[in-house]
């Protein structure tokens, strides 16, 4: 029994002498931490005080010496040693058992400190996952709502992982695994080094040199000793051998080492745990938009296929009745919306106008943007009829004639000239109009018309008994209240003597103007209480309309947003999150010139942009790249847009759905409700298709432009040579000084050099022709008129700046298919573009249209243009009619076949018929709304872009560096001696002079 | 386990074996002086318990200031102590102060979180960076009302059992270190402030003793207390063991409450702070009522008052009503269900909690037993 608790370290009292003599043995042991200056003191200080000094414990004694008697239970502690998946195994396993910690604790008060602490972590992570489901309710978008959780995950997984990160080099160094586990007698699951003042020995006893917890058995086959793992890991830390008690020794250093590990963890996880999930949140931000945005996409595809399937169905069955359309597409009303409906038709068949009023506003705002607003409220007045006024002698009707009577006079008395106002006796001029016996006898004087007797009349008059007026008697009614009130105002009894004739003169009018005043006053007054008669049915049809209308242009809507919509994670908005910053990053910006561009105004932006398209167009090596890493870009970024539009405009050849839609839906209008609701329904649909086909050449144009700039930079030197000499023609100038007067009197190379520097200018900033002259003002000072008396000038420019590709680019793209979309493209652009220049330009608007040398050159001898008019107009065809459409078609394959017209049909009217389809008018739109991002713009959206993730980038790397720096650091200096910790051992059989 | 007896007896041989140490007998000496002089009221000063303590002591009075005081002292031991103590791998490193480091990350990780993302955003683009703004604003309102969520969690079981079992979750003791074991020279640790219920398994329901007592009933003064709020009517004698098994009780059901709780109260705060009812009013504007209308040079009396009300209804409770409803009502379907399941949820959790605890810590809700061994046993009815 002595020997065992022999065998137990103790810190002991000794008592010690503090006189300098006598030193006892157990104070000749005495570590050497405690026998510095300090303790000295202390010991000065009370010398009486026993002093605790730490005694090794001695080895165990023989086996035979063995405690017989009470022992305390054999431990069933042991390690935990898990592979990754088992250890996610025993998380989510370990999760359940929370739950039940929970229960037991929260409903039975049952449970201790370690199922207290557990219940707080499940909290902590169903609080956070609370967080993030309503925050992911309250984002509009699948990724935004995704990202709520995946950030969620990365920050927990990111918390998870670090101590693991630091444990890893910790452990290669110093063979302490600090985030090892064990399960205790009770099988809670404890890290080994969890309290610094609680370590468990015992439970590395039978360790294999891996860790792996043994049975006896199984150990005592492999090893001789117990404890070999507390010896491997002894020599990692350098803890002598030939010291006693070396694995308490080696215990007391690994806990050092995982206190120096554990707190290194806590004082760098408040920075790496966001760190890191920021990071890895970035990182899975990509894939989860390309995820979402594909499926997004092909789920609305998947939809719109179907719509077409039932459209399509329904087309060829002819069937244009509503009702069975909309069970056909299974749209319904909503009850909400029928009941209103069924309420204001409850009625019957008449409405007031206040009631109809109401009808149609609530068509009106159910379907409010719809665009077809004034069709439906065409079809509905064309469904009711209106009645005569119903009209009765009330209260209400004498007091309203009174009431008209006396506004009309003041309003009129008003507007008199002073003269004739001071000609007219006092008691006209504040003439109230007709008084209540009046109107009661001109009432009785109109029911005596209807064949009512005297008697009987002045009873319905004075003593307001109600009485419905006949349509006649609306008419008498009228005229006798005009000529009445107007009666006082009559020159013959005003006219006064001493008065000249000429001052009543303007009474005359007076009184005609009095009695139209009153008439329409009366009119207006009759006409409410005119009422509608409406078909019930008609209604119901017309809502129903609305709302199949309706329902399918928002399935529309609904592949829109997801597709060529400019919103939020829409494949639109995702290519432009992308691409700029791409462009960016091919043209090679450095970080000073990102700076410039993003923070400073377009004028600089545009200066270090021409600076650097300069710069590329000299170096064609760089040049070819360039080109062909943009072009590809451009590419990925427009089939996507391009492949959405197909679905819904279709091609040149075929149709897409929303061109079925439109014409199904407008056969149902005219076969339901005529010519009227179908025109305006066209209208509605075409204003949609040439959105759509608006927002995609806009598209292209935002991508391509910053390729043509380069093209231009690269031809600017040549191009601004043939302007100067060539006109807008192709021929050669005859009139220089008429043509381009703001050059007239520069030598050649000051020419040469201002336009140069001009169309660098306008080829980089807006694209737009207020611009274009601002920018002429500055460039060439002294022709402040700018160019708008040279459309000359405007030509010979735009003919550059919107003209085809150079073969140069076209080759370094290398996919003619793709040229030939971007020339095109510019194509139309400039038709667009020039209308704007014709606006400016005015007295040439009439004899300069977009396309007209192009058609002027099929009806002469050049037919190689006949495709490309044929292909603009095509494009054009959804804004022409039917009828117009194939005319123009009929008249370019005329001209091209040198055909005859019909008789009485002249060449020039044809040519100005064909133009006037081919026109790309658009002059209801901004001209930003008509053309694509211009460069200048394009390239500071991407520079800020970029340089806010440069930022990020900075802060977040920055933050990882300098946290791995100093935990590399910290744990190089770990299981060292220090201020804390002093090393003294006692060795077995201490060989004279060996050191540790 | 500790009965009235036993403590008598520690008492009794305090003054002997004390009596051996000079420096114990110093200090207890200044402790008698100064308990003299405090004895009516007992309420010392922080410094008291930071300097003149020699054995574990609670912290009477547990005032609000009192544990400010406390956590501010908790707060500045992180870096200036354990940090230090940790990183040197002190060998008497305990595993409380590794729970105060663990605090550490949960200080400084949000807002490293949202400096991270404010980082990002473009910001040389004015239209973005008003967006981005917003969004920052709404992070730091989560961050400000998660940490609001939390305390009202915790405040609403402290309550409870306050009221209802007279049992002070918050009531903080400070723990003597020994300064003659302890080694650490520069980074010493001078005392360390805990709370004496907050383990289930080691409560220090010796610290409600009154050690000074000399009868059965002054000694359980404190006991006789709790068991009129248990509803235990005892033997002043016993009635320590008694309590003792309900206290445990209810601190494990009152902790397993407040860390639930603390789950739907932080979700209802975020869901809150992300409503539009904030974006009516500025953050710049409130800073400057603050530091300018209130704080400012010059400003009467009276405008201080008012503005100090605008700052206060104005800023913070007008908006926080009205996130409320907005929260409840939500913007869209899903937020709508959201917002209305959370509120639902937080309160129904709130009221079983409440009930729960009130119904079932309660002495009544149980039949005690006395053995022969004078051993108290609990037994379900």
């Amino acid at each position: 029994m002595g020997s065992l608790i022999q065998s137990i370290p103790v810190y002991k009292p000794q008592t010690t002498q503090s006189s300098a003599s006598g030193v006892t043995s157990a104070a000749q042991t005495t570590p050497q931490h405690l026998s510095g200056q300090p303790f000295q003191d202390i010991k000065n200080q009370f010398p009486q005080t026993q002093v605790y000094t730490y005694i090794p414990a001695k080895p165990l004694g023989d086996p035979h010496n063995k405690p017989i008697g009470v022992r305390p239970q054999p431990s069933k502690a042991r390690l935990v040693h898990e592979n990754f998946l088992q250890s996610i195994g025993s998380t989510i396993k370990s999760y359940g058992d929370y739950a039940k910690y929970f229960y037991n604790a929260a409903f039975k008060g049952e449970g201790k400190d370690y199922n207290v602490g557990k219940i707080n972590d499940l909290s902590i992570r169903a609080g956070s996952l609370g967080i993030a489901a309503v925050l992911a309710t309250s984002k509009m978008f699948p990724f935004a709502k995704g990202m709520e959780f995946v950030g969620l995950g990365t920050w927990f997984a990111s918390m998870a992982i670090w101590p693991h990160i630091l444990g890893a080099p910790i452990k290669a160094l110093y063979g302490v695994n600090i985030n090892k586990e064990y399960i205790d007698s009770e099988g809670r699951r404890k890290y080994v080094y969890e309290d610094n003042q609680y370590r468990p020995m015992d439970i590395y006893r039978y360790a294999d040199l891996n860790g792996k917890p043994l049975t006896p058995e199984e150990y005592y086959k492999k090893y001789d000793k117990e404890y070999v793992y507390l010896d491997k890991m002894g020599d990692k830390l350098g803890v002598p051998r030939n010291i006693k008690n070396r694995n308490e020794a080696t215990m007391n250093r690994a806990n050092q080492v995982a206190v120096q590990g554990k707190t290194l963890w806590m004082m760098t996880a408040g920075v790496m745990t966001p760190v890191v999930s920021s990071i890895a949140a970035d990182a899975l931000q990509t894939p989860l938009k390309n995820y979402l945005e594909k499926t997004r996409y092909n789920n609305a595809e998947k939809k719109l296929k179907n719509l077409e399937r039932q459209i399509d169905s329904l087309n060829n069955s002819g069937n244009r009745n509503i009702e069975s359309i909309m069970t056909a597409l299974n749209i319904k009303v909503n009850p909400k919306d029928q009941a209103v409906l069924d309420n204001m038709l409850k009625d019957g068949s008449t409405l007031s106008p206040e009631q109809f009023e109401q009808l149609q506003d609530f068509i009106d705002t159910k379907f409010f943007g719809s665009g077809y607003k004034t069709s439906l409220s065409a079809a509905m007045r064309k469904g009711a009829d209106m009645t005569e006024p119903k009209v009765f002698v009330t209260k209400e009707l004498k007091e309203t004639l009174a009431k008209i009577s006396s506004e009309s006079v003041k309003e009129l008395l008003e507007k008199l000239p002073e003269t004739t106002r001071a000609a007219l006796p006092k008691s006209l001029l504040e003439s109230k109009g007709l008084n209540e016996q009046q109107i009661n006898e001109i009432l009785k004087g109109v029911l005596m018309t209807e064949g009512i007797s005297e008697q009987r009349s002045g009873q319905i008059a004075f003593e307001n008994i109600t009485h419905q007026l006949g349509y006649n008697s609306l008419n008498g009614l009228m005229q006798a209240v005009t000529q009445k009130t107007i009666e006082p105002f009559s020159y013959s009894k005003v006219y006064d003597k001493n008065k000249k004739p000429h001052e009543y003169a303007p009474l005359h009018n007076f009184n005609r103007v009095l009695k139209d005043t009153i008439n329409k006053k009366l009119q207006a007054y009759f006409d409410t209480k005119r009422y509608f008669v409406v078909d019930k049915n008609e209604m119901q049809k017309i809502f129903n309309f609305a709302l199949t209308n309706n329902e399918l242009q928002n399935k529309l809507k609904e592949f829109e947003r997801t597709s060529i919509q400019n919103i939020s994670e829409s494949m639109t908005a995702i290519n432009w999150e992308r691409v700029p910053k791409k462009y960016l990053k091919t043209m090679g910006f450095n970080e000073g010139e990102i700076v410039l561009l993003a923070t400073q105004d377009a004028t600089t932006a545009s200066k270090v942009l021409s600076k650097k398209f300069t710069q590329i167009a000299q170096d064609p090596e760089k040049y070819k790249k360039v080109i062909e890493e943009m072009a590809k870009y451009a590419k990925t970024a427009i089939s996507k847009e391009e492949k959405a539009v197909i679905q819904l405009i279709g091609t040149p050849d075929t149709k897409g759905i929303l061109v079925k839609i439109k014409e199904f839906m407008e056969s149902v209008a005219d076969s339901n409700f005529g010519y009227e609701t179908k025109k305006e329904l066209t209208s509605h649909y075409r204003l949609r298709i040439n959105e759509i086909q608006r927002k995609l050449k806009n598209t292209i144009d935002s991508y391509v432009r910053p390729i043509k700039a380069l093209d231009l930079f690269k031809e600017l030197k040549n191009d601004v040579k043939h302007i100067l000499d060539f006109g807008s023609d192709g021929k050669e100038r005859t009139n220089f000084n008429r043509d381009l007067y703001p050059f007239a009197n520069m030598s050649r190379e000051k020419q040469i050099e201002s336009l140069e520097t001009y169309m660098k200018d306008i080829i980089l900033q807006k694209n737009d022709i207020n611009s274009w002259t601002t920018k002429m003002e500055t460039e060439l000072p002294g022709s402040k008129q700018g160019m708008k008396h040279s459309l000359e000038f405007v030509r010979s420019i735009a003919n550059k700046i919107f003209g085809p590709l150079s073969g140069d680019t076209a080759a370094a793209i290398n996919d003619p298919q793709f040229v030939d979309m971007c020339d095109f493209n510019n194509r139309l652009m400039r038709g667009t573009f020039l209308r704007i220049e014709n606006k400016l330009l005015k007295k040439y608007t009439t004899q300069y249209n977009v396309f007209y040398d192009l058609v002027d050159k099929l009806a002469g001898d050049d037919k190689s243009v006949y495709d490309l008019l044929v292909r603009i107009l095509k494009e054009k065809r959804f804004m022409l009619s039917e009828g117009d459409f194939h005319n123009c078609m009929n008249l370019l394959n005329t001209f091209k076949n040198n055909g005859h017209l019909a008789p009485d049909y002249k060449v020039d009217d044809a040519k100005k018929f064909v133009n006037a389809c081919l026109d790309m008018n658009m002059s209801n739109r901004a001209i930003s709304q008509i053309s694509g991002k211009n460069i200048t713009d394009y390239f500071i959206n991407a520079a800020q872009e970029t340089r806010a993730r440069n930022k990020w980038t900075k802060l977040v790397y920055g933050l990882l560096g300098g946290t791995i720096a100093i935990s590399a650091l910290t744990i190089a200096l770990m299981g060292k001696e220090n201020h804390f910790n002093k090393y003294n051992y006692e060795y077995i059989n201490t060989p004279e002079g060996a050191g540790k | 386990m500790v009965t009235v007896s036993t403590i008598q007896n520690v008492q009794s041989n305090n003054a002997v074996s004390s009596g051996s140490l000079p420096v114990a007998v110093k200090v207890s000496s200044a402790q008698s002086f100064k308990a003299g002089k405090k004895q009516d009221t007992e309420n010392h000063s922080l410094s008291y318990y930071k300097n003149d303590i020699h054995e574990d002591e609670l912290v009477k009075k547990n005032t609000l200031a009192k544990r400010i005081g406390i956590n501010i002292e908790k707060t500045l031991d992180i870096p200036l102590i354990h940090f230090p103590r940790g990183l040197g791998g002190a060998p008497d490193y305990t595993f409380f102060e590794f729970l105060q480091t663990a605090k550490f990350p949960y200080y400084i990780g949000g807002p490293i979180l949202a400096a991270l993302f404010y980082a990002g955003v473009k910001k040389d683009n004015f239209r973005s960076a008003g967006a981005a703004q917003k969004v920052a604003k709404h992070m730091a309102l989560g961050v400000g009302l998660y940490y609001v969520g939390a305390a009202l969690a915790k405040s609403i079981i402290n309550n409870t059992v306050k009221l209802s079992r007279g049992v002070d979750l918050k009531q903080p003791y400070a723990k003597y270190i020994s300064k003659s074991s302890h080694k650490s020279g520069f980074f010493t640790k001078d005392v360390e402030f805990h709370t004496a219920f907050e383990s289930a398994d080691f409560t220090r329901v010796d610290l409600l003793y009154n050690k000074k007592g000399r009868t059965p009933e002054e000694i359980n003064e404190n006991y006789i207390e709790y068991g009129k709020k248990y509803g235990i009517k005892e033997d002043a004698n016993n009635i320590d063991s008694t309590i003792k098994p309900l206290i445990k009780k209810t601190i494990v059901m009152a902790r397993a409450w407040q860390y639930a709780l603390t789950a739907f109260f932080v979700t209802l705060g975020v869901g809150m702070a992300n409503q539009p009812a904030w974006d009516k009013t500025s953050s710049e504007g409130f800073k400057k009522t603050i530091t300018e209308g209130i704080f400012g040079k010059g400003v009467k009396a009276k405008d201080r008052l008012h503005n100090a009300k605008v700052a206060v209804y104005d800023y913070m409770l007008k908006p926080f009503g009205k996130s409320f409803t907005e929260f409840w009502k939500g913007h869209s379907k899903g937020s709508s269900i959201a917002g209305k399941s959370v509120i639902l949820a937080t309160a129904a959790a709130t009221l079983t909690a409440i009930g729960l605890l009130l119904t079932q810590t309660s002495a009544k809700g149980h039949k005690l037993e006395t053995t022969g061994n004078n051993n108290i046993k609990e037994v379900q009815k």
